[in-house]
């Protein structure tokens, strides 16, 4: 009891300081990557409800949050082309009804089998519908960089929200209100069906219940939640564009949902910090973003299925650490070095597209590739060395 | 629109649905046999066009040689995926397979843009392949077209035989079935679904190796092509071979045609002064995009199994 009140206690600090930190001093783009965390994390805890607890496989989630966003982004035209003001804090509810409207419509396609292949080959299909037309329909969804909106336009009272830092405290007191109505719909009779129709929806059935319908309003649950998140998103970036409904994005959505953990809620906020980071941050950090990517995602799928969630909660074992700190030194090694073998893979071909074809004019630009190639050879080296002493002293 | 223009489109989607015929075959078989929906089936189609790409464009192999060679390449790099990294979730559900899938594709599509590059790269029609095959009313039709349309037929023949012959049959039947009893009767199981993947990714790669040339040979095709294989198959009914065969043929015809007809509304009607935001300025071929999207919901409505899917049960 004594050491739950203090992790309760650590935490409260560390939010405060999280917030004096973002309030005084943060930069604008941490408070972009901020905020946009926040939105991801009302999408992934929405998306969670429908794959973790209903069993619904969703491919094409980013149908949801990209109609909220331009849910929203037209009620805002709208109303300043009436002239009239909306409010700011108003307008991802708008983006919700909007994502609730596409449920509406989407998830009756989705809900009519019980095949759970079915249901994620017509939401993917529906999302790219939505994206095809998105392309063509310039007049509805916006020319090439999609529809420019002003926030500032939704100022109200005194708030002015050209302030990042406002609309940073908007979208996390969203994000608290959403993960709390979440949170609560999990213990409410809806949700526990909701489980049963997981495990076994012919036994639901034959308790009176129709399967369908539960599968039904949870659908359109989540799409109100994910518009939500997707007008946040919207908000943020000042502009709602076409690729919001790509495969891609839908894809990573729901990878990094699997990747935070579909056990929990807080799985669903960890995946959202690792969608930001993975997709706005590693880009401008290495030329092999895509790569690593792919390889986080395989790596997930096959050893990690419990998310990092899961793993966290089992490091909280402190014992069983001890015991594998050995594995954990070694796989921290390996994926050390695999990265810095990756950077100088990449980096080597790309000096040697940049150039002609000669191994000396290779061998001068050695600035861009050898540091790597240096770091890998020192850690493989090491890890050789240590592997075999270890060898050593184990027989 | 005349008659001639009107042969000449039915032979190019033909050819075109042929073409989707030999991806989506493999797709639908993969899935009849393994019940594993394979979201990478677009980066096997991409590989293969690459890989034609490389052989005949910047090695100067024999195309003949790239058709058999790239096919085999891809189909033993299937083969392997299968037995190492999709085999390992097996038992673990659908979202276990259908992320590992997906995550591969993304693997697939990191490793075309470092080696060839984000820009599409110029496949040129081998030279065995340039020149008119015979003109029509003064339309001339290419003879790269006609020996698509021969080889796919040949290709897929040869399939239909091989899977028509005695034991082979009866082991697809019983692994469709009961998995469990072909085992206990000494058939490797394992094995069998190893092949059964390597072969639908080798369709993949040759349908690459002759699409490559006759469309656009870029990074971005393995998604756009994948979505176009998973609509096809919801038509035609997940799992069945024949269903997808119609929904390819049906859907390559389609899109053809409004690609070719390419009129819009406005032009119909004779409204030029409108601004070009209009959504009455959409042309056919525009919406030639959209079409098997809107026919697969219409198709979903009516037929929510496909046109020739096993029906499964309705809804409680």
């Amino acid at each position: 009891m004594v050491a739950k009140n203090k992790t309760k206690i650590v935490l409260g600090f560390a939010m405060l300081a999280l917030g004096l930190w973002v309030w005084l001093g943060a930069s604008a783009y941490m408070l972009s990557l901020m905020t946009q965390v926040c939105a991801t994390a009302v999408i992934l805890c929405s998306l969670r409800i429908l794959v973790g607890m209903g069993g619904m496989i969703h491919f094409g989630y980013a149908l949801y949050p990209g109609m909220g966003a331009y849910g929203a982004a037209h009620l805002l035209l709208l109303a300043q082309h009436w002239g009239v003001s909306v409010p700011l804090w108003l307008v991802p509810l708008g983006g919700g009804v909007a994502g609730f409207v596409t449920a509406f419509f989407a998830g009756w396609l989705n809900t009519r089998r019980v095949n759970s292949i079915y249901c994620a080959m017509v939401s993917l299909a529906l999302c790219e519908l939505v994206y095809t037309l998105a392309q063509i329909l310039p007049a509805f969804f916006g020319t090439d960089g999609g529809l420019q909106i002003d926030r500032t336009n939704g100022n109200f009272l005194w708030f002015d929200f050209a302030d990042a830092r406002l609309l940073l405290l908007l979208t996390a007191i969203y994000l608290a209100g959403s993960l709390w109505c979440m949170q609560k719909f999990t213990q409410t009779p809806l949700g526990f069906w909701l489980c049963a129709v997981r495990e076994d929806a012919v036994r639901v059935a034959c308790l009176g219940m129709v399967p369908r319908h539960i599968q039904y309003v949870t659908f359109l649950i989540a799409g109100f939640f994910a518009g939500i998140g997707g007008a946040l998103l919207m908000l943020e970036l000042e502009s709602a564009n076409v690729s919001m409904f790509s495969m891609t994005q839908s894809g990573s959505y729901l990878m990094f949902t699997y990747l935070g953990g579909l056990g929990h809620l807080w799985g669903s906020v960890m995946g959202a910090f690792m969608q930001v980071g993975m997709l706005i941050g590693l880009p401008v950090l290495t030329p092999a973003s895509e790569l690593y990517l792919g390889l986080v995602f395989v790596y997930a799928v096959l050893r990690m299925p419990q998310g990092i969630y899961g793993m966290l909660l089992e490091l909280r074992n402190l014992y069983k650490v001890k015991r594998q700190l050995w594995w954990i030194l070694q796989h921290f090694f390996s994926v050390l070095s695999s990265i810095c073998l990756i950077e100088f893979i990449y980096r080597l071909w790309d000096t040697w597209q940049g150039t002609v074809l000669s191994p000396g004019m290779l061998l001068r630009q050695y600035q861009n590739w050898g540091i790597w190639f240096i770091i890998f050879m020192l850690l493989a080296f090491a890890m050789a060395s240590i592997e075999r002493r270890r060898c050593q002293y184990a027989s | 629109m005349n008659i001639e223009l009107l042969i000449i489109a039915l032979l190019n989607g033909l050819s075109y649905g042929l073409i989707l015929f030999l991806l989506s075959a493999g797709l639908t078989l993969i899935f009849g046999m393994m019940r594993v929906l394979n979201l990478a089936h677009g980066s096997f189609y991409m590989l293969g066009a690459y890989i034609g790409y490389t052989a005949t464009c910047l090695l100067d192999i024999n195309l003949w040689l790239t058709l058999l060679l790239a096919p085999c390449l891809i189909g033993v790099l299937g083969a392997f995926v299968e037995k190492y990294v999709i085999r390992q979730v097996q038992g673990r559900g659908h979202l276990a397979e259908l992320l590992l899938t997906f995550g591969i594709s993304l693997l697939i599509l990191a490793l075309v843009q470092f080696i060839w590059g984000k820009a599409p790269v110029e496949y040129r029609i081998p030279t065995v392949l340039q020149g008119l095959a015979f003109e029509l009313f003064g339309f001339s039709f290419p003879r790269y077209r006609i020996a698509m349309m021969l080889i796919a037929l040949l290709v897929l023949t040869g399939i239909s035989v091989v899977l028509r012959m005695g034991s082979v049959r009866i082991q697809l039947k019983a692994l469709t079935q009961n998995p469990k009893m072909l085992e206990s009767f000494g058939i490797n199981v394992p094995r069998l679904m190893m092949l059964i993947f390597g072969a639908g990714c080798a369709l993949a790669a040759l349908a690459g190796v002759l699409g490559g040339f006759a469309y656009v040979t870029e990074p971005a095709m393995a998604s756009s092509m994948g979505m176009l294989l998973f609509v096809i198959i919801i038509i035609g009914g997940i799992g069945s071979v024949r269903g997808a065969f119609i929904a390819s043929i049906l859907l390559g015809g389609l899109q053809t045609f409004a690609v070719t007809l390419d009129v819009s509304l406005a032009g119909l009607l004779g409204y030029t002064e409108l601004t070009t935001a209009s959504w009455l300025h959409i042309s056919t071929a525009q919406l030639a995009h959209l079409l098997p999207f809107v026919l697969m919901v219409l198709v979903l409505w009516l037929f929510p199994d496909g046109l020739f899917g096993e029906r499964t049960q309705e809804r409680w």
